[in-house]
């Protein structure tokens, strides 16, 4: 899919690639609390919580302008806020809270960056989520590439026999594409349920099992820790 | 209102094909903005919302309920849309879309009227989020609630219309083989 990349992993062997995903996660909680969270200096508390991010960025080795291509969905927010301005709203508190909104997305971002699928899923089951949860998100993840290649497939050939281009021409290719897609899908599902059934499968992925975190891990999250803690105090 | 499992199944394997079955949804889930961007169609249609509701039509009310919450947050971690926040919020939206769905359908209720109720449902939601959302921002709460229930007016059409009748042709796929 054109401009759609569906792996947000960028390896690296940096600190933050190596650290234990379940504190990453854990921290990512703290960090979208703290930075959401209202404040009396909303943007004393943005330049923070960006100074937080752009240097855990920086210090994964990642290009901020990779993360930054998938901040685009924020706009619509962002003109919302403006608009915000014109029944009176503050416009350096609007856009404080944008930039929180983006912020936490972009720490998201540096997590799903940073870890491999598979560590997180293992981190999700480590934190206690409902075995289903994770098998069902495991088995989504693996299904998703097959789904994204079959849809690519579908919309052209659907294009090659009606290329001329209208708007009514175009809601039929994609109700077709949908349908197709649809069934394909279930279909798909059904062998994959047999093929689980065959290797033993009773409703729970397995996920490797992780590390003890190590002294580095919780030297480096107990410090991060230690910055949105004091942050969130200078800022509330 | 899925398929009964065939004959020689194992003990179990109902709950493993919904799990699979919902799954399957949730990647169709992830994959259908993609497709409706590459249109250029955007999301006024809530492209997410129709495999949600597929599901809610195929899978028991907890298995699409988990298929709603899981929807947004996969995609938000493969594709980065929709962002990490609003992924909050449209987790409630789609689980409101999945569980009332689901569960009319589990007390006999015609699909297209589930499909109503579910879509009417989900709006009440959106209303609840957009209210919400539109006071953080220094909007009229009651307005943005409003605007965000319109501006996808095309795809509750859209749900309205073609959820059932996929529903009820990928059922009538699966039992073909």
């Amino acid at each position: 899919m054109r401009g759609y990349d569906l792996d947000p992993y960028l390896p690296g062997r940096s600190l933050v690639h190596r650290l234990d995903p379940r504190l990453k996660l854990l921290l990512l909680v703290g960090f979208a609390n703290v930075a959401l969270w209202p404040s009396s200096r909303p943007l004393h508390r943005l330049a923070l919580t960006s100074a937080l991010c752009l240097g855990a960025t920086a210090l994964a080795g990642i290009a901020p302008g990779r993360l930054a291509a998938r901040l685009a969905a924020l706009i619509g927010l962002a003109g919302a806020a403006a608009l915000g301005t014109l029944f009176g709203a503050d416009p350096a508190e609007g856009a404080a809270r944008v930039g929180s909104v983006a912020v936490v997305a972009w720490a998201a971002l540096l997590v799903s960056a940073s870890t491999p699928i598979g560590c997180l899923l293992s981190a999700l089951a480590g934190l206690g989520a409902p075995p289903s949860l994770v098998s069902m998100l495991a088995i989504a993840h693996h299904l998703t590439f097959a789904t994204a290649d079959e849809a690519i497939r579908t919309v052209r050939a659907i294009r090659v026999r009606a290329p001329k281009r209208s708007i009514a021409g175009d809601a039929r290719i994609v109700g077709l594409a949908m349908r197709s897609l649809a069934a394909r899908c279930a279909l798909r599902a059904e062998r994959l349920q047999w093929a689980l059934l065959a290797r033993g499968f009773a409703g729970r992925i397995p996920t490797a099992p992780l590390q003890r975190p190590g002294w580095r891990d919780i030297g480096l999250s107990a410090a991060a820790a230690a910055a949105l803690l004091l942050g969130h105090r200078w800022t509330r | 209102m899925s398929a009964p499992a065939p004959a020689l199944a194992p003990a179990g394997s109902g709950s493993v094909r919904e799990l699979v079955l919902a799954s399957a949804m949730v990647a169709l889930g992830v994959v259908t903005p993609i497709v409706f961007h590459m249109l250029g169609l955007g999301r006024t249609f809530l492209p997410m919302h129709l495999p949600v509701l597929l599901a809610a039509l195929l899978v028991r009310p907890g298995t699409a309920a988990m298929a709603a919450v899981v929807t947004p947050w996969l995609s938000s971690f493969m594709t980065g849309m929709p962002p990490a926040p609003i992924a909050v919020l449209m987790s409630f939206e789609l689980a409101a879309l999945a569980v009332v769905a689901s569960g009319l359908l589990r007390v006999r209720v015609p699909g297209p009227v589930a499909v109503a109720a579910a879509v009417a449902a989900r709006c009440a939601v959106t209303f609840v989020v957009g209210s919400a959302l539109g006071r953080w921002l220094g909007l009229p709460p009651n307005a943005a609630g409003w605007a965000s229930i319109v501006a996808g007016a095309p795809g509750i059409a859209l749900q309205l219309v073609t959820a059932a009748p996929a529903a009820a042709y990928v059922r009538r796929r699966m039992q073909e083989g």
